[in-house]
């Protein structure tokens, strides 16, 4: 089911900026959608774009797509205007919201047509179909495809002219836990081959597991731009239980730490790392019965930086998926 | 070559959808019964049916490639944004006025098909009814071959008329109901209440270019290139909007 090749020219080394949006707006009418968006998602890397639905992701990957024309700002896929790209399935892959297929097409049709307006050879729609494990059901009319057998052939169709940037939007829609670990691992392996992955979702969960760098976007503002690493550094925390809460939670203050006290004798303290909370402990004879690192959920920064309350409260009284 | 690759992939495209075999039967089916209709009229009317007039009118279910040949090209052009084909097709060809050139050389091509395929129907039953009914096909006559040949020429323009239509106003329900309410109810009210007036409008050229024997129309030459002018300026339009629009399928 895996293997792919990467001979769809990749000048771009990795780490060189594979999708650009610079200074974003849109407006539809009097409606504005994207208020000066601006970031990279970067060659050899999945760049997880995420937001709650009507964010403004669909918009700007259209406007990186060509599709729609931004107000104002521009958006670069591969250093060009999409419209400027000669060739562009061999450079560019898409996965948008809707198919794009006749229901009354078979999966096979629809990939012929592709190949046809791209001079792909016919063989290639083979090898893609094979990728995305649709081969027996190639001569299925799409009308009869499960959602989940609409985005592989959606996925498909991206590959054909084996191209070295790829834009998914929301590609899990409609997948079971199989597929979507399917896709977390396919989107993965295109990230090692060099290949750009730009990947939107509204399921934050989904791309903590997979994706490299985020960019948050709400209300049609961009609201976090961070490569995993550093956002898993900034959002981490440190939890110890311990008979001498009042103590350590000074010794932290003083030492730069952010301490939060909860009941039972347990400090959350953020800004330092676990070595240097266990360091400060034992050097001032603090008796510690745990300590463990943690940190927050690409949801909970999420959540957290864009002011959104979680949908509603469980029968107990706890927020719904909130810290 | 990028224009033969995205002309080939229209015909691919046309090939791959079933609802355009429904209409080409539909038109088959049609043309047989209506043009067998326009005979049995004759006979109550009791004219001479294998000359002038009565051979002409009998004749003009050629016209029915025209409007079948349009309604596919709106479904080939505005469908496109009912399944989010459009997506696709402007995702591999970004210089859209491209695409329309395609679809429009496509469907024209198919307005030669349809159109003489038609021709060949209505042709074919005329003689079958005429030799049964002991009158003959009467070859020599010239209303015969500019009534067919007409509807050839008028389906082809039809076809253009049609993707022009479908990128105006990219919806194939709106577009359909539309053109054919306008083509035949409002221009041919106003053919009624003005011929000099209505003479213009798309419909009744079309009617012109096929040969109708019908009072008050243009020549076929002048209705040829009105039906033309038409298409030509709708597909402006289409042209335009396809170019700047935003795709939001």
């Amino acid at each position: 089911m895996e293997g792919n090749r990467l001979n769809g020219a990749a000048p771009q080394p990795v780490g060189a900026p594979g999708v650009e949006c610079k200074d974003l707006t849109k407006s539809f009418r009097s409606r504005q959608v994207l208020h000066g968006v601006s970031f990279t998602a970067p060659m050899g890397a999945v760049t997880g774009f995420v937001g709650v639905n009507g964010a403004g992701k669909t918009t700007t990957m259209r406007c990186a797509l060509g599709l729609i024309k931004p107000t104002s700002g521009e958006a670069l896929v591969g250093g060009k205007h999409y419209a400027e790209l000669e060739n562009p399935r061999h450079q560019v892959g898409a996965v948008l919201e809707f198919l794009g297929a006749h229901p009354g097409q078979t999966g096979l049709s629809y990939l012929e047509v592709l190949a046809k307006v791209a001079g792909v050879p016919k063989g290639r729609v083979h090898d893609v179909l094979e990728i995305v494990g649709l081969e027996k059901d190639a001569k299925r009319k799409t009308g009869r495809y499960s959602q989940g057998m609409r985005q592989r052939l959606a996925l498909a169709g991206s590959m054909l002219g084996d191209p070295p940037i790829l834009l998914l939007d929301e590609p899990t829609n409609g997948l079971d836990p199989l597929g979507i670990r399917w896709m977390r691992k396919w989107l993965r392996d295109r990230a090692t081959e060099g290949r750009c992955i730009l990947v939107s979702s509204h399921q934050l969960a989904e791309l903590e597991a997979v994706a490299d760098k985020i960019v948050m976007i709400h209300q049609g503002r961009l609201i976090r731009e961070e490569t995993i690493s550093t956002a898993d550094s900034a959002d981490a925390f440190v939890t110890v239980r311990t008979p001498q809460a009042d103590k350590l939670a000074a010794l932290a203050v003083t030492a730069g730490g952010a301490v939060t006290a909860n009941h039972d004798q347990t400090l959350v303290v953020s800004g330092m790392s676990v070595e240097q909370v266990g360091q400060l402990a034992a050097t001032n004879q603090v008796v510690l019965y745990s300590l463990a690192e943690g940190r927050g959920s690409l949801e909970e920064m999420f959540l957290d930086l864009s002011g959104v309350e979680p949908a509603g409260e469980a029968p107990d009284g706890s927020a719904r998926g909130g810290r | 070559m990028a224009l033969m690759r995205l002309v080939s992939s229209e015909w691919r495209k046309f090939r791959a959808v079933p609802t355009m075999w429904w209409l080409l039967l539909a038109m088959m089916a049609a043309s047989v019964v209506a043009t067998v209709l326009a005979f049995m009229l004759n006979d109550i009317r009791k004219v001479t049916p294998n000359q002038g007039h009565a051979l002409g009118e009998a004749l003009h279910t050629v016209g029915f490639a025209s409007v079948l040949v349009m309604v596919a090209a709106i479904i080939g052009c505005a469908g496109e944004f009912r399944f989010g084909q459009a997506d696709q097709t402007f995702l591999s060809t970004p210089k859209r006025g491209r695409v329309v050139a395609a679809k429009s050389v496509v469907y024209a091509f198919l307005g030669a098909i349809f159109g003489a395929l038609n021709a060949s129907i209505v042709l074919g039953t005329a003689w079958i009814w005429l030799t049964i009914k002991g009158y003959g096909l009467p070859m020599h006559q010239s209303v015969l071959w500019l009534t067919l040949g007409g509807g050839v020429a008028s389906a082809v323009l039809y076809a253009v008329f049609g993707i022009a239509v479908g990128a105006a106003l990219r919806s194939q329900v709106l577009g359909i109901v539309l053109v054919l309410a306008v083509q035949q109810v409002l221009e041919a009210s106003l053919f009624a209440a003005s011929s000099s007036v209505g003479r213009w409008t798309a419909s009744e050229a079309g009617d012109a270019l096929r040969d109708f024997p019908q009072q008050g129309l243009l020549t076929m030459g002048t209705g040829a290139a009105i039906l033309a002018a038409w298409a030509a300026g709708i597909l402006s339009i289409g042209y335009i909007r396809t170019k700047r629009g935003d795709i939001t399928t």
